[in-house]
């Protein structure tokens, strides 16, 4: 699957609350007060609904910055152009 | 000084269960009831003598349960506050309460000439069987704090550990803030049993949680809805929790889907799972239902705890004692708090009530059990905050915004009037609530609805909003 590098911005922008600046490769968990449980599962639930997958329960876990979604989404197929 | 009149069986005197583990912390060490007492004599090493009112920053971690407990014994009356709360509130509690020091969540102790009471002069204005402070209200800024006495924190920890029957061998993991009533009670009935703690900072959306919650053998998770909605996602049920004996939940209603599935997961697999009831106000709980031992009741609020007493009132505040007749849960009981605190000068003379009118309505049953039936004030629990729908309507119409607010147990929802930018108000929503924007629902109507006598109908925008979304 094919997926624009700027969906994954809009994706955490949209499930953080916070401006798509501040969405960088490096942005982590609980590094902002926006980024927490609550927006995490969030988050979970707009990936999985965009790229129509079911993600394992431990990437859910391990899923604590930006690099790391992306990385991730990768293993389910996705390719970013 | 040290004004602990529960004598030497409060959960806060450590001494007695010296040999038992207290704790093991988030890299495996040990720590045994022994040495966390000498940790807790050095803490109280660097404390005035005078009892002086202080303010405690906390997160779930060892200097902040050395601080707390420290406290407790030496008798210092203080403020706990969460370490997420922001710097504004921070210093507006600051200013209000003036406190001697403050207590950062490293355990470290700040003086500061900006800190003073003006209470000190008369130790003996600070009410003399106030323990700590807890803040009630997550929204717009204005905070209420509960006061609660030593007896109150004592009372409401024998009672859990009875009808949760907590043993030595028990272990809970920290999964809610310290500063947070739920939380402070399942770290309070844990070292009132002799029992240990798990203490994790970590979310339930980071690994190192639940990496903890299996290798430190953890008996005992406690969690709010969302927190239980979050399992869910994570596919809780579906792994593998051997050592685990008991769940609970609080802080809100669960959704009866969730309720029913835990029950049932909790009596397939040997578990004990507790439906609790409860507020601040309460110190923690008033009322449980052991939802394994009566699954047919869930999601009932079940029953008073031992050494409380629920009674449900009428509109005209005669009692109900038919069965199955609607009326307000009040609730008496030794953990019942001393009273609101706003400033320091409500520190003085707490007004004591006898009994807490919860604005919750509830009917009883046949077989003396309590089921929550519907809101009589406009509060709503979501995500452990508790949310004054009035307030935060006030703080959003002083901003300009021309709107209603109401909400149910999950979500807040919003009617404006045509022509406004529900973007900014989304963003304006999630500033003074700290609820993420996803349980906001905003629609727009060219009239708000109203009752016969001219005030705004929320039942009927309740209706609305149902429509608009079908």
């Amino acid at each position: 699957m094919k997926a624009e590098n700027q969906i994954l911005n809009t994706l955490f922008t949209q499930s953080l609350g916070i401006p798509s600046d501040l969405v960088t490769e490096d942005l982590a968990y609980n590094s902002l007060p926006q980024w927490d449980s609550t927006a995490h599962l969030q988050l979970v639930m707009a990936l999985e609904n965009h790229f129509g997958i079911t993600l394992e329960t431990e990437d859910m876990l391990d899923m604590s910055s930006v690099a790391k979604a992306r990385s991730i989404l990768e293993k389910y197929g996705v390719e970013w152009v | 000084m040290g004004v602990n009149t529960s004598g030497a069986a409060a959960y806060w005197n450590l001494e007695r269960y010296a040999e038992r583990v207290a704790f093991v912390d988030e890299q495996g060490g040990i720590c045994r009831y022994g040495q966390l007492q000498s940790q807790v004599d050095e803490f109280r090493d660097q404390l005035p003598q005078k009892r002086q009112l202080m303010v405690m920053v906390s997160r779930q971690t060892v200097p902040s349960l050395v601080a707390y407990l420290g406290l407790l014994q030496a008798g210092h009356p203080f403020l706990l506050l969460d370490e997420k709360t922001p710097a504004e509130q921070r210093a507006d509690f600051i200013e209000r309460f003036r406190p001697a020091r403050l207590i950062d969540a490293t355990g470290q102790t700040i003086e500061s000439t900006l800190l003073d009471s003006g209470l000190d002069e008369n130790p003996t204005a600070l009410v003399e069987d106030l323990a700590l402070l807890l803040p009630t209200s997550g929204s717009s800024g204005v905070a209420k704090w509960v006061m609660l006495s030593y007896d109150n924190l004592q009372s409401n920890a024998a009672s859990i550990c009875e009808y949760q029957a907590i043993v030595p061998e028990d272990r809970a993991i920290t999964s809610l803030p310290m500063a947070y009533s739920y939380g402070l009670s399942v770290i309070n009935t844990h070292l009132l049993a002799g029992a240990s703690l798990a203490l994790s900072s970590a979310s339930m959306m980071e690994r190192p949680f639940w990496e903890q919650l299996r290798e430190q053998s953890v008996t005992h998770l406690a969690a709010v809805p969302f927190q239980y909605e979050l399992m869910e996602r994570l596919r809780f049920r579906q792994q593998d929790w051997p050592a685990l004996r008991l769940l609970t939940q609080a802080g809100g209603r669960l959704s009866e889907t969730l309720a029913k599935a835990y029950t049932r997961y909790a009596c397939e697999q040997g578990k004990q799972f507790f439906l609790m009831y409860g507020q601040t106000e309460a110190t923690a709980r008033m009322a449980y239902l052991a939802a394994h031992r009566e699954p047919e009741k869930v999601p009932a609020i079940g029953r008073a705890i031992p050494g409380g007493q629920i009674l449900l009132a009428d509109t005209e505040g005669e009692l109900v004692t038919q069965a199955g007749q609607p009326g307000e849960i009040r609730y008496r009981g030794p953990n019942v708090m001393l009273g609101y605190a706003r400033t320091a000068q409500d520190l003085v003379a707490p007004e004591r009530p006898q009994e807490l009118a919860t604005g919750d309505l509830a009917v009883l049953d046949e077989s003396g059990v309590y089921r929550v039936t519907g809101r009589l004030s406009r509060i709503l629990k979501m995500q452990g905050r508790r949310i004054d729908l009035d307030d935060l309507q006030h703080t959003l119409a002083a901003e300009g915004w021309s709107l209603l607010v109401t909400g149910e147990d999950d979500r807040l929802l919003v009617c404006l009037t045509p022509g406004q930018n529900s973007e900014a108000l989304l963003q304006s929503l999630a500033g003074h609530t700290g609820i993420h924007r996803a349980y906001c629902h905003v629609f727009e109507r060219d009239a708000f609805p109203l009752t016969p006598n001219g005030k705004p109908d929320y039942a009927q925008l309740k209706r609305m909003q149902h429509e608009s979304a079908a």
